[in-house]
């Protein structure tokens, strides 16, 4: 296992689209923290309350999304360009690739989530010195936010592995999946919050304690995540191994 | 390169893919240091044989073995058995050694062998050049790269050939030998039997799933036989005529492919019959393409409706 272990990150460093997408994690942890504080920006708004500063910290959220697209295509892309015959030939036992997959996006999703984490801090550490305040990063709501976005950017990435198993078509699993996490989920808690809160792009807005009411607790919010994660990854190894390879 | 030998063996193998049969009860051996050339029409089920072979597909039934077990029971996958399947399997922005450089590893085989095989299929100046640049030469060399790399006693070729210059098929049919030469067993597929007619030690053709033979390329060749061209003015008495007499004979554009009878014997029919006046009459040796049309049953051009193979 481990020879396909550096196989795997030997693959992943030398294709484009992952440094793409970390530099795109970073842009998006600047804006996604820079957006909540320019519209509070003249309001009679207390910047070192709990519930600011994570909303302003909530860009470091925005590693989650794009490594879900990467454990995608990490995984689904693996028959876009016919690499999978090969990666197969290599590796006839076919739950070993996922496998090797799963901890390989693993760890690129903490790698991601940090990276969003560290853009997040450093953009509002600037606007609050700007402000002439300090953010406080002793404090459990800065820590605690960062934790949890690094945390759901790792389980993302292995969530974006089991729907590549599932999918295998890299287009379709990623507009299905960004779907599903931007706008179906959000719309339905809207819509009736202590029902949908159980899902799990929902469930891990609370793991980023996204100030949000209705919302699970933590550990319910982390059960439901890896709940979901496992079920999806067990399906996605039954699919990969069962399914023929023609093309 | 090692000396390295292996054998590969399908037995009563059979695939079926929803209600369509690929693969139909096929069965036969390639012996080590040999080439086999596997031969058939596109959708004739050559494809799916090999990727049952490689474990890429799973038989309906049968069984398909290479050292005497299936693929995935190999510890050692690409030690064994080298394979092109569907060209090199590279992501277009990787370079061919970072491609090869990755298959290694993943293989568990040394590092100097992706130079080695870089400089076997002539590639190693363009080592660093991203796939995507690669021409459809340079994409089948890379793909026998990737094939030779862990210095397999097995190579399974799908279409190694398709979409080389002249050069480049004198190239790999000098390779293919080689390999033979040192006690490999291959089995290289191709959808023309001429191209392999060259290099191969037997022939395997499979038509719409079915095994129609499975001999030596010498047997092969006995079979030929001569075909007459005929062009006249009213070809259906003489087609009618024929059939009569149980010779084999198939439409080609506005003339006809008449097997089993001389130019004379043909001529003396044409006149029988009142099917002149003659515009074309010539005598020609069966092609390997003849042979293979006639051993799948199916014709080398569409039948028109006045010409039916007896």
């Amino acid at each position: 296992m481990s020879q396909l272990f550096r196989a795997e990150l030997r693959k992943v460093r030398s294709t484009p689209v992952t440094w793409w997408l970390l530099m795109s994690t970073a842009a998006i942890g600047i804006l996604g923290t820079l957006a909540p504080l320019i519209a509070v920006d003249g309001k009679p708004v207390d910047l070192l309350g709990d519930h600011q500063i994570r909303a302003a910290l909530h860009g470091a959220a925005g590693g989650a999304v794009l490594v879900l697209v990467a454990g995608i295509i990490g995984m689904a892309g693996e028959w876009r360009f016919g690499q999978v015959s090969q990666a197969f030939l290599s590796t006839p036992r076919r739950w070993r690739v996922v496998t090797v997959k799963t901890v390989v996006y693993l760890g690129i999703g903490t790698v991601y989530g940090m990276a969003a984490a560290v853009a997040a801090t450093a953009t509002a550490w600037g606007w609050y010195r700007a402000k002439g305040l300090t953010l406080p990063l002793d404090r459990s709501a800065v820590w605690l936010t960062l934790v949890g976005c690094v945390a759901v950017a790792a389980l993302f990435g292995v969530l974006g592995v089991a729907i590549g198993a599932i999918v295998r078509r890299p287009v379709p699993a990623i507009v299905g999946a960004l779907a599903w996490t931007v706008l179906v989920e959000p719309a339905l808690f809207a819509a009736a919050p202590k029902v949908f809160r159980w899902l799990p792009g929902i469930a891990s807005l609370s793991l980023r304690r996204q100030p949000a009411d209705h919302l699970l607790p933590a550990g319910a919010a982390a059960a439901v995540l890896l709940g979901v994660i496992a079920v999806a990854l067990a399906a996605g190894v039954r699919l990969v191994e069962r399914d023929d390879v023609t093309g | 390169m090692s000396s390295r030998t292996g054998a590969i063996e399908c037995r009563s193998l059979k695939k079926v893919f929803g209600d369509r049969v690929a693969v139909d009860d096929v069965s036969f051996q390639v012996p080590p240091g040999t080439i086999t050339g596997f031969v058939g029409a596109n959708g004739a089920g050559k494809t799916t044989t090999m990727r049952m072979l490689l474990g890429l597909v799973a038989p309906s039934s049968g069984t398909a073995w290479v050292n005497g077990r299936p693929y995935r029971d190999l510890e050692q996958p690409r030690r064994e058995v080298g394979a092109v399947v569907d060209g090199p399997g590279a992501h277009p922005g990787h370079s061919a050694r970072t491609h090869l450089s990755i298959m290694a590893l993943a293989g568990g085989l040394p590092r100097r062998r992706v130079d080695e095989v870089l400089d076997l299929v002539e590639l190693t100046e363009h080592a660093h050049r991203r796939v995507d640049g690669f021409s459809m030469g340079m994409l089948q060399r890379l793909a026998l790269a990737g094939a030779l790399l862990g210095d397999p006693g097995i190579l399974i070729l799908d279409e190694p050939v398709n979409g080389l210059d002249p050069p480049g098929i004198l190239w790999v049919r000098d390779l293919l030998r080689r390999l033979a030469e040192e006690g490999r067993a291959l089995l290289v597929s191709s959808h023309l039997l001429s191209e392999l007619a060259e290099v191969a030690h037997r022939v395997v053709i499979i038509d719409r799933g079915r095994l129609i033979a499975d001999t030596t390329l010498d047997d092969l060749l006995a079979e030929q036989s001569h075909v007459v061209e005929l062009r006249c003015a009213d070809p259906a008495p003489l087609v009618q005529e024929l059939r009569a007499r149980q010779v084999k004979v198939v439409a080609d554009g506005d003339g006809l492919l008449i097997e089993g009878l001389s130019a004379r014997e043909t001529g003396e029919a044409v006149a029988a019959v009142g099917a002149g006046p003659v515009y074309w009459l010539t005598e020609r040796t069966g092609s390997f393409e003849d042979v293979y049309f006639r051993l799948a049953g199916s014709m080398p051009h569409p039948l028109s409706d006045v010409a039916v193979s007896s």
